[in-house]
Order: structure tokens, then C-alpha cells, then sequence
């Protein structure tokens, strides 16, 4: 590898030891962990599949966290808060009471703002539109270089093996990963918009 | 009749011209899609659990997955197969499978598109979203649902 020219490609010894190294796993051996911070800092393919990994990570402890313990308050509630708000004006709204919000919560701090079922499916069709937008524009850089927000940036829709046209979503967040590498499948997670204490 | 003549041929001429514009109107207003009726396009639909185990463990079934599956390592450490369905479709065509938590899946295949690359434009409808995806054959998505303190994952692959 070389010390001035990036890496743009891993190879699957090397990615086992991103993902053991992102894993924790690599505690007790302290070369194979130098190893891996060598690896993430010269290769950038490395570095964009550890950068999405800790981002997958994060996202699923947080949100699966979330959506457990929804399930836990109320199967449906989400669905039942869709439908209510459809029929309110935002106007007639009261304002969010500002000691509920603990922490950033993004989908309840919309709904405060007035953003209901009708509005998060549109902006749904709109982050989905935005996507195929960005997808259309031609390459800058190698894909695989980058991290998944940014392949979709720089993949043409003649690569990209997967297209999202439309979205229709009711309670529920849709979250797109395009795969990182053109064989590999685009992952889309569903998770329910419901959080404890919501409502 | 001799005067009659010209009007009969003024008559065709319009006749024509209206044909040939509805022709033209006709072969401009078709989509640059190949709407192939009668043509199918043949899915793979795995479903896949995941759940938290003692030890990692990844069903040979799945192996093809094994790198999008292991970002989901410490959280979700377990994936087996519970399901694949083969399907083929004909254009408008759907088709509903059942998900272990009940929910049932339903793809509709819309349309296929003629290359390059060619398209398979169709519907998947989970419980609480439809997505319309255009997927070249080969590709691939996975759905991830939660599922209490699993993970439902369907992988849905259009034929090559």
C-alpha cells in the first residue's frame, strides 16, 4: 500500500478486520488492532465501510431501542396519531410542551412543527426524489471510496442496480442505504415512527 | 361527375393525413419502456431472522449476505432463514407471503423496462409502506423490520 495514493479498494481479510476492529473485538490483540487503525487511516474503502458501520450501529441500537418499547406502550399508536392528524389544521395545534423533548428526537420534533402522516409520506417522496436526483448526476469519484450517503451521491443511474422511485410510508420512517459496492444489495430499514412517551 | 372527383380526392388526402397523424400520435405517445405483455420477470424473496444468540452464527443460506448482515454484529449476532419463496410474475401481476411476525409481504411486478440496463419496476408492500423500486436483474434489496428483540429481513432479488 502505498503512503501517498489512497487504497481504493479492501480486500475481505482486510474488511474482516475493519469489522472485527468496529466490533470491539480486537481488545486482546493489540497488533491486529494497530493493524486495523493503520488499515482505516490509509485506505479509504476501509475507512468508508468502518465510518458506516459505527453510523449502522448507532442508528440501530438507538431506534431498535425505540421501537421495542413502543411496541411495549402501544402496538399502534402511530397509526391511530396519523389519522388524528390528518384531520387537525396545523394551525388549531397546540405548541410542543418544550419539557417533553429529551434529547433530539427528529420524527417527533416534525410532528411538533405540525408534520403529520400526510407529511411525512411526502417527505419520504421527497428524500426519495432527492436521491434519484443525486443519482443521475454523473460520477466524481470511485463509489467504493465513499460512504453510503456518498455512493449515492456519486453513482449514475446506470450503475446503480437499485432505484427507489416512490415511497408511500404511514408510521413509519424509511431509512435508504444504497449498497456500497455495486454487487451488493441497497438495505432499507423500516422503522415505526411511535416512541415512548409520544402523544 | 368529373367536378366530383377532386373533392373526393381532397376528402382521402384529409383521410389520410388524419390516419397518419393518429399513427404518428400513436407510435410518439408509446413510453420508451418495454411494456411486454405477457412478459415476466422472475423474484427470489428470503426471509431472514435475526436475532441476538450466544454465538454469532450466519446460515450458509444467507452467506451471500453475510457482509451486510455483520454490520448488525453485537446488536444481532444470529441470522437464519426461515423462508425463500420463488416467484415469477407477469406484468400487473402480485403476489402476497407471509412474514413470521403474521404481516404479510406483497410484490407486484409494473412493468419491465427495456435496457440498457433493463429494469424490473416493481411494488413491495410491507404493513406500513409500499415502495416502488426499478432493479436491474441481479440486483437486490433488503428490507429490515424490527421485530420485538429480532430483526425480520427480507431480501428480495430480481432474477437474472
Amino acid at each position: 500500500m502505498s503512503d501517498s495514493v489512497e487504497s481504493l479498494a479492501i480486500d475481505d481479510s482486510d474488511l474482516e478486520l475493519v469489522l472485527l476492529y468496529v466490533d470491539g473485538e480486537l481488545g486482546g490483540d493489540a497488533d491486529r488492532r494497530q493493524v486495523a487503525e493503520q488499515l482505516i487511516a490509509a485506505n479509504a474503502a476501509a475507512r468508508a465501510i468502518a465510518d458506516d458501520m459505527r453510523a449502522t450501529k448507532v442508528a440501530v441500537r438507538e431506534l431498535i431501542v425505540g421501537e421495542a418499547a413502543a411496541a411495549r406502550v402501544t402496538a399502534d399508536l402511530s397509526m391511530v396519531r396519523g389519522r388524528v392528524m390528518t384531520k387537525i389544521p396545523p394551525a388549531a395545534r397546540p405548541a410542543p410542551a418544550p419539557e417533553k423533548s429529551a434529547g433530539f428526537d427528529p420524527i417527533g420534533w416534525l410532528r411538533a412543527l405540525g408534520f403529520g402522516k400526510v407529511s411525512v409520506a411526502f417527505g419520504a417522496a421527497m428524500v426519495a426524489a432527492a436521491w434519484i436526483a443525486v443519482a443521475l448526476r454523473p460520477p466524481s469519484v470511485d463509489p467504493r471510496t465513499a460512504n453510503a450517503a456518498a455512493v449515492a451521491e456519486d453513482a449514475v443511474i446506470g450503475d446503480q442496480p437499485v432505484i427507489i422511485e416512490e415511497m408511500e410510508v404511514d408510521g413509519e420512517s424509511i431509512t435508504v442505504k444504497p449498497g456500497v459496492e455495486p454487487d451488493r444489495p441497497t438495505v432499507i430499514w423500516h422503522f415505526a415512527d411511535a416512541k415512548p412517551g409520544e402523544g | 361527375m368529373r367536378h366530383g372527383t377532386p373533392n373526393f380526392n381532397g376528402g382521402r388526402r384529409h383521410l389520410l393525413t388524419v390516419v397518419g397523424v393518429c399513427l404518428a400520435a400513436a407510435v410518439l405517445s408509446q413510453p420508451l419502456t418495454a411494456h411486454a405483455d405477457g412478459g415476466t420477470a422472475g423474484f427470489t424473496i428470503r426471509i431472514i431472522e435475526g436475532s441476538k444468540g450466544a454465538a454469532p452464527k450466519v446460515d450458509a443460506k444467507v452467506a451471500d449476505l453475510k457482509r451486510e448482515l455483520e454490520t448488525l454484529h453485537q446488536e444481532f449476532n444470529s441470522f437464519s432463514l426461515v423462508a425463500s419463496h420463488p416467484l415469477r410474475l407477469g406484468v400487473g401481476q402480485r403476489q402476497a407471503v407471509k412474514l413470521p411476525d403474521g404481516a404479510d409481504l406483497a410484490v407486484q411486478l409494473l412493468e419491465l423496462v427495456a435496457g440498457p440496463p433493463p429494469r424490473v419496476r416493481h411494488q413491495l408492500e410491507l404493513p406500513k409502506s409500499r415502495t416502488v423500486r426499478s432493479v436491474a436483474p441481479g440486483g437486490r434489496t433488503l428490507d429490515v423490520r424490527p421485530w420485538g428483540d429480532k430483526l425480520i429481513i427480507i431480501c428480495t432479488a430480481v432474477d437474472k
